[in-house]
């Protein structure tokens, strides 16, 4: 048991602790699925707390600004860092390494078999009428797309950037877990509206997640022309991931033995996806966008779940932020190694 | 008079590379063998450290080595008498590295580039990790078509100490892990890392272990990854690994030599059916490497030394290369160094059925 477990004296009034968590591969989705997350919580008298649970009108926001009171956030790295550098004070308390990158789908009947077919071409970009967050699927694509290039030794004005403006859709659903607020999303809608703009020919490629090109690479209709996982160059695998887990501030303060209990959940879960890929495929797939159970499997196979803060990870941010900054999509800058904070990461490991 | 009769002596000497030859150290077998034809065993770096350059030069009359061919190849063509008598293919290839801020994405980008290249100042051997190097980048330059008159190759002149502590050991695993876990030695093969974090150059080459350590200190990230390419030949970088032994030996013994193999064969054996436990063992062995690496790169590869046509060829690239570029001065025929009768004694003769790999 960890000293700060042992030193937990009896809480009288239970804390309300809320999570939200992206629909990618970050243990946290596995804790909350095997109720892991739940059970350690409540060793430490706190109550878990799913945030679209909650039916009232921009419920989904402090998904985005971290603007909730002892909030755990665990998923893509951009509404977190926006979050820090514009909204709330959060400590970064675990980072998972995603080695995917994107992919750029083309339609299969194209002709277009590699970026460098793209010159002169239109490449979709997602715009979103929401000004209440950040636009972090634009600026995920952006990212994306300029990295695409860069390989294919080309640059932003030997293409079309082509803006897809989507009249975001302010219900984002709700559910007890995040299972059920992704299951209850329409196809349309959880594979990009920048889908239907390729597919009626408005422009000739886009950037988008792996699992998304994948499902749409399975109707048939659509093609891959660039995997940025396949190059051993890290920093193109950088584009949201690697996933943040952050917290308030002032909740890790008062409360670190609720942040250790988070991460107990969140390692355990870890290292029980990474003993049972198979079987974490199948809780994986209701909390991702992947096309099927096998598709996640495949997909995670080399995948290390475990959080860590290691050089290399907490560079990944920096290098996110710097694109973030330079391309407006946040104000302010910050330093990213006093934003990290990893003594509760040590603490949860030491306990296990 | 002594009723033992004289003992044949044998010494061993084995690279920081993943070799079955290190398992069969660390699991006694190596000298198990050995006893069963009253051979007794020495880790070179057991001797005192004047005798220790023979696991460059291959100098001795007693001497198995196992390891980077590049030296095996040079001190074949510098007239020493060895025999090759085992080959373990690598797939490393070496990576190309540059700073993560770099306008240079991809090999394309070198042109007009600075590639630092590491240089050992002492000319008392061939310096095999520039020969490495210069290699790994020649055949990234080639596979993007870029010319080396294109691009500027630096020296990055490195004096010495050619062995951290001269403090004779019992083992490869003690002399690698005192190395490695001594604070104080400076690491002269950071020595190119350092020129491309200074601004000196704008890319250096690394092997694979080296660029993921050097990676995930955040500050680099690799462009160029040899080992992702299907050309075999590109892979060839100080690989396959040689097992080579002193002509002396392996003409009064054989039967040593076989023994040596039979625990080598063992050893190659085991690796593939218990990745878990070797990756602890070769953890010790190259202790700059994570273990998880090590069990990935175990899974990857087959340990069973052999001397397939394919390793043979391997050793003629690297051969020629050294002869284009003046790291050896004479031919010799790789063919003739290679002598399968040992191997095929090991393993039970010329006809047993060896799995295919």
């Amino acid at each position: 048991m960890s000293n700060v477990l042992e030193q937990t004296k009896p809480v009288t009034a239970t804390t309300h602790v809320n999570y939200t968590i992206c629909p990618v591969f970050a243990a946290s989705n596995v804790a909350v699925e095997l109720g892991w997350l739940e059970e350690e919580l409540k060793k430490v008298g706190a109550k878990l707390h799913y945030l679209f649970t909650s039916r009232e009108e921009k419920q989904w926001l402090p998904h985005f600004t971290h603007k909730l009171d002892n909030l755990f956030r665990d998923g893509g790295n951009i509404p977190s860092i926006w979050a820090k550098a514009d909204n709330t004070n959060t400590k970064l308390v675990g980072l998972t390494w995603s080695p995917h990158g994107g992919h750029v789908v083309a339609r299969a009947a194209s002709g277009i078999a590699r970026v460098g077919d793209l010159k002169g071409k239109r490449i979709a970009l997602y715009k979103s009428g929401n000004q209440h967050k950040v636009d972090w699927w634009r600026a995920t694509g952006e990212l994306g797309i300029l990295n695409a290039l860069k390989v294919a030794g080309l640059s932003r004005k030997d293409v079309e950037i082509t803006d897809i403006a989507d009249d975001e859709d302010q219900s984002w659903g709700a559910g007890a877990k995040p299972a059920e607020v992704w299951a209850s999303r329409p196809t349309d809608r959880a594979l990009g509206v920048e889908v239907r703009a390729l597919r009626e020919g408005r422009v000739d490629a886009l950037y988008t997640s792996q699992g998304r090109a994948l499902a749409l690479q399975e109707s048939g209709d659509y093609t891959i022309i660039e995997d940025l996982g396949r190059y051993p160059d890290w920093t193109l695998q950088v584009n949201n991931s690697p996933y943040a887990l952050t917290v308030n501030a002032d909740l890790a303060e008062k409360r670190p033995e609720i942040v250790v209990a988070y991460l107990r959940a969140a390692i355990r879960a870890a290292r029980w996806i990474n003993a049972n890929r198979d079987a974490a495929a199948t809780l994986l797939h209701r909390v991702t966008f992947y096309p099927s159970v096998a598709a996640t499997a495949k997909a995670i196979a080399n995948y290390n779940f475990l959080p860590d803060l290691s050089s290399r990870n907490v560079a990944a941010i920096g290098i996110t932020k710097r694109f973030l900054l330079e391309h407006g999509y946040i104000k302010n800058d910050f330093d990213v190694k006093s934003w990290v904070d990893s003594s509760f990461l040590e603490e949860a490991a030491k306990s296990l | 008079m002594s009723k033992i009769k004289s003992k044949t002596e044998a010494v061993y000497t084995i690279c920081p590379v993943l070799v079955a030859s290190h398992i069969a150290v660390a699991k006694g077998w190596l000298e198990a063998e050995l006893k069963k034809k009253s051979a007794s065993l020495k880790y070179l770096r057991s001797l005192p450290h004047e005798q220790w350059l023979a696991h460059f030069t291959h100098e001795r009359a007693n001497l198995f080595r196992d390891g980077g061919n590049i030296l095996a190849i040079w001190a074949r063509s510098e007239g020493r008498k060895t025999r090759l008598i085992g080959l373990t293919f690598s797939g490393d290839g070496g990576q190309i590295l540059t700073r993560i801020n770099s306008k240079i994405n991809q090999v394309a980008d070198l042109k007009g580039a600075k590639i630092g290249l590491f240089k050992r100042v002492n000319p008392d051997r061939i310096d095999f990790w520039r020969a490495t190097a210069e290699r790994g980048i020649l055949v990234a330059l080639d596979l993007a078509r870029v010319k080396q008159k294109d691009v500027t190759l630096v020296d990055l002149p490195v004096e010495g100490p050619d062995y951290p502590s001269t403090v004779p050991v019992n083992s490869p695993a003690e002399l690698w892990w005192n190395q490695a876990s001594s604070s104080t030695e400076k690491d002269i093969y950071r020595t190119e890392l350092d020129a491309l974090l200074s601004g000196a150059v704008d890319a250096i080459y690394v092997n694979r272990g080296r660029s993921k350590i050097y990676q995930s200190e955040g500050a680099v990230r690799a462009i160029e990854d040899l080992s992702l390419r299907p050309d075999w030949t590109a892979q060839v970088a100080n690989t396959p690994y040689t097992l080579t032994v002193s002509e002396d030996l392996a003409v009064k013994h054989p039967e040593v030599v076989v023994a040596y193999l039979k625990a080598v064969i063992k050893a190659g054996r085991w690796i593939k059916e218990n990745q878990k436990e070797a990756a602890v063992i070769f953890k010790k062995l190259i202790a700059k490497w994570t273990g998880g690496c090590v069990a990935a790169e175990l899974a990857k590869y087959h340990f069973v030394p052999n001397l397939s046509p394919k390793n043979l060829a391997a050793i003629e690239v690297e051969k020629l290369f050294l002869l284009k570029h003046k790291y050896i001065t004479n031919d010799f025929n790789v063919q003739e160094w290679a002598d399968s009768s040992y191997l095929e004694e090991a393993q039970g003769g010329k006809d047993a059925v060896i799995p295919a790999w």
